[in-house]
């Protein structure tokens, strides 16, 4: 691990930040982080979920403001009150989701916030922004046509007007989330010739990915962030992936996950050709008593699509789903729920909870018909199903009546998995279930799901997390554009083979449209 | 991802185009009622159908704006009432000392053409209480963080309110009324209606406003996608409480020219043609949800409803059962919004097929 102190400040240091810490309510969700980014050098910074690395970049962003802690630019004091006083300074980012405009043009996403003004009455040149939008996009190498809609590119292309958009406002530090999480394997090196090309002219990037592959073939050096605080900085060369994952785990992966040794049952769940138009077709595995089946594969590939349809969010266009030998098809998640197979939807805050509602009563939704006395609601027995959760999964909580709102976000997830336990289904299909979640909660819930197999429940779990894959999973189905391209053994676990089975494969006639 | 764009000839983006697939609406529309009522289709009706609509089309101008950054404004009725009320007391007031005046000087021709305050002054007053009202609905929205639907609701029935406590109760009528404001909305220039005039000179304001200026264009990002425009540095609270403030200019606006042309001022003038408004906003185009919405589509919407409202009377259809009016209006206007969204799902269906797995 190396020092700051390696280097002297201002020299060649664009950035240099020292002390951050950002509190937001119940969470310190950036405590005494520092970084640095030398000229024209691509620095990663990864960690896991909630790793506090989005907090980090919208700090330097302007979005939030810290609440203590110093940068400095070029060796100057910065305070980055608001995004455009970052965007002067010359930091941009480009963000994984949320920075485009869907429903206007790609010239006018490039430039708006930076419009290309003319004549007295400063009215926006559209020629001109067509112009210099399409002459940003040439030095990328990209042919994009700038009148074209945004929300009809593909989200490489997508990806290309964002750095065009950087570069348009003279960006001298320019922060990419996670720039390949959803393109393919040619795409992505597409990527990289262009983020290695701004290095050549001075520019220094700041790379947030989740692929080890996007580090190991761009980054100079890498720093690992954890629950929130710094644990180090690396030369790219001294980091191999073992110690990177140790430390962003923050122990050896064998502590971490617990060991699983529940026998594998009956058959619980059998998906046989599952298809829906536009989103996934020919989708066919089983999940058997006692097991924990991965599904997993790139951002996109149609894997909570898939997950969607079998539980009744939405509804197949063809195929079928048996479940304990009887061939089902739901119309709503509540029929799935009646017949034993549960879902935890991998949005906790939108789709698995009622925030502001107590614990108790999230806990007892879905399980209402059990609660009643008389035919009437009983309040006893909402409580002791609350209380009985918040023993089961050591939930942090001072009763049962703390609103899931005030709780952190492993805790939520605790209490969404407390609905689907009082559910007593005996299917669980978990989408992204320690996505957001601190360490000690991550290692709680593999705890519960191990001991969930071992009771003789069937889990099907979504999840973008290699680690989390390879460790928990007796078997992993790996999607890719809406197939199922592979199903593996844990046997034949590797981190290269699930990758492979991942990534997209190149479309000719896809390459325009 | 850098090969050019393959650029291919694509029929369905010809039937996207909205506003073509909505002329030709308009023209069978015209059409269809003119074959049963000639009298329908005349050079004169369809004049006369463009200044009716006219006034619709101003506020559809301003409930664009408003619905573009994703917000909606249900008080625009109530606010053409209170700015027609304030500036037409102050018409009131000024009137009798004019009337008075002139006795006094023994002018015979003075008491013919009653003169009050200048009508620019008037309209000006009438724009203002109107950017008062818009401001407050604004900043309610904005920074109150109030729910859309439910702060124009709110606020609707505080500002019907208030027109009642500047009226004294009293309406306005056409004697109280100035000659120039009398004939405000029954000039016409190249056998137009002032009316027709005057919206031609708001909807191109809006549409130079809307293509060629940053705000202009920040409507529609901070409709596209609030949290992208907020991260990219535009003040999206600002950009919103404008939407509503020009809202609110227009309905003031628009209050004067509803006066004018029905020579009454009340209390409740206007009551429920916000809907009329918000429909055309549908049927032309603008998404209830924000960040798309063209301005040509939202004044064929507001026409075509303008079409349907006329030629309902024009065929007789329903007697004189204003009841029955309303409920056919009500049918076509659901009927309209229904087959786009079935125009726009088949498209999407269309595309999802496309999509290879």
């Amino acid at each position: 691990m190396q020092e700051m102190g390696a280097h002297p400040a201002g020299d060649g240091l664009v950035l240099e930040i020292t002390g951050v810490t950002k509190i937001f309510p119940g969470i310190r969700a950036l405590d005494d982080v520092r970084f640095d980014l030398r000229r024209g050098e691509i620095h990663a910074l990864i960690g896991e979920n909630g790793a506090g690395k989005s907090t980090f970049i919208k700090v330097l962003t302007g979005v939030h403001q810290p609440d203590s802690g110093t940068i400095l630019l070029n060796g100057q004091p910065v305070r980055m009150t608001d995004p455009l006083v970052a965007r002067r300074l010359g930091i941009a980012a480009i963000y994984q989701h949320l920075a485009a405009y869907p429903h206007l043009s790609v010239a006018e996403n490039i430039f708006m916030g930076n419009e290309q003004l003319s004549g007295p009455l400063q009215f926006i040149n559209w020629p001109g922004t067509r112009r210099r939008a399409a002459a940003l996009l040439k030095s990328l190498g990209s042919g994009i046509d700038p009148a074209a809609k945004m929300g009809e590119l593909s989200v490489a292309q997508q990806q290309i007007v964002e750095i065009a958009k950087a570069l348009s406002q003279d960006a001298s530090v320019l922060i990419m989330d996670e720039p390949t999480a959803a393109l393919s394997q040619t795409e992505s090196e597409e990527l990289y010739a262009i983020v290695r090309g701004l290095k050549e002219k001075g520019t220094s990037v700041i790379l947030i990915s989740h692929r080890f592959e996007d580090v190991y073939s761009l980054a100079d050096r890498v720093t690992v962030l954890r629950d929130g605080r710094y644990i180090g900085t690396w030369d790219i060369q001294e980091a191999d992936s073992a110690l990177l994952v140790n430390h962003m785990v923050g122990r050896s992966i064998d502590q971490f996950f617990p060991q699983k040794t529940a026998p594998i049952g009956k058959e619980l769940l059998r998906v046989d050709k599952l298809g829906r138009t536009g989103f996934f077709s020919e989708v066919s595995f089983s999940l058997r008593a006692g097991e924990i089946l991965g599904l997993t594969g790139l951002v996109g590939a149609g894997r909570t699509e898939v997950v969607e349809a079998i539980c009744g969010v939405t509804r197949p266009d063809s195929g079928s789903i048996t479940l304990e030998g009887k061939e089902v098809r739901f119309t709503r998640p509540g029929e799935a729920l009646g017949r034993g197979l549960a879902l935890l939807p991998e949005d906790r805050q939108k789709q698995g909870l009622l925030l502001p509602w107590s614990i108790e009563d999230n806990v007892s939704l879905p399980t209402l018909e059990a609660c009643k006395k008389h035919r009437l609601l009983s309040r006893p027995l909402i409580s002791r199903l609350g209380s009985k959760a918040i023993e089961q999964l050591a939930i942090k909580a001072r009763s049962g009546l703390d609103t899931a709102e005030s709780l952190s976000g492993g805790n939520q997830q605790k209490v969404v998995l407390g609905k689907l336990l009082s559910s007593r289904a005996r299917v669980m299909v978990m989408d992204e279930p320690t996505k957001g979640v601190d360490v000690g909660s991550k290692a709680a819930i593999y705890q519960i799901m191990c001991d969930l197999a071992a009771q003789g429940f069937g889990i099907l779990m979504v999840s973008s997390e290699m680690p989390e894959v390879m460790a928990m999973c007796d078997r992993a189905v790996i999607m890719r554009q809406g197939r199922v391209s592979a199903i593996l053994d844990r046997a034949d676990f590797t981190p290269e083979g699930i990758l492979r089975a991942s990534m997209p494969v190149e479309r000719k006639e896809a390459a325009g449209a | 991802m850098s090969k050019p764009p393959v650029k291919v000839f694509n029929p369905g983006r010809l039937l996207r185009n909205r506003e073509l697939g909505l002329s030709l609406v308009l023209l069978a529309l015209v059409g269809l009622i003119g074959l049963r009522n000639p009298a329908f289709a005349s050079i004169n009706n369809l004049q006369f159908i463009l200044g009716d609509t006219a006034i619709m089309i101003v506020l559809a101008l301003g409930m664009m704006c408003v619905l573009l950054v994703g917000s909606i404004d249900i008080s625009i009725s109530a606010v053409m009432a209170l700015s027609a009320m304030t500036a037409g007391i102050v018409m009131k007031n000024n009137l009798s000392q004019a009337e008075a005046q002139a006795l006094a000087e023994g002018a015979v021709s003075a008491a013919a053409v009653k003169v009050s305050t200048p009508l620019p002054l008037l309209l000006l007053l009438a724009a203002g209480v109107g950017a008062g009202c818009g401001l407050v609905n604004g900043l309610l929205i904005s920074y109150g963080r109030v729910l859309p639907i439910v702060a124009t609701l709110g606020s609707q029935y505080i500002i019907y309110g208030l027109s009642h406590l500047v009226s004294g109760g009293q309406a306005v009528y056409r004697k109280d009324m100035s000659e120039d404001f009398i004939q405000f909305t029954r000039g016409s220039f190249l056998g137009f209606n002032s009316k027709v005039w005057i919206m031609l000179a708001a909807f191109l304001v809006l549409l130079v406003f809307i293509t060629y200026t940053r705000h202009g264009r920040r409507l529609y990002a901070v409709g596209s996608n609030a949290e992208a425009a907020r991260l990219s540095g535009i003040n999206v609270r600002a950009v919103t409480l404008s939407a509503h403030v020009i809202m609110g200019i227009l309905a003031g606006l628009a209050g004067m020219l509803y006066a004018s042309h029905d020579n009454k001022i009340t209390q409740d003038m206007a009551m429920g043609y916000e809907m009329y408004v918000i429909a055309a906003c549908v049927i032309g185009g603008v998404s209830v949800t924000g960040g798309s919405g063209k301005i040509l589509g939202v004044a064929l919407g507001a026409l075509t409803i303008g079409v349907i409202n006329n030629g309902l009377t024009m065929l007789r259809l329903t007697g004189n059962s204003e009841f029955w009016k309303k409920a056919i209006q009500g049918a076509v206007i659901l009927v309209a919004i229904i087959t786009n969204v079935y125009i726009q799902r088949g498209h999407e269906r269309r595309v999802l097929r496309e999509r290879r797995l």
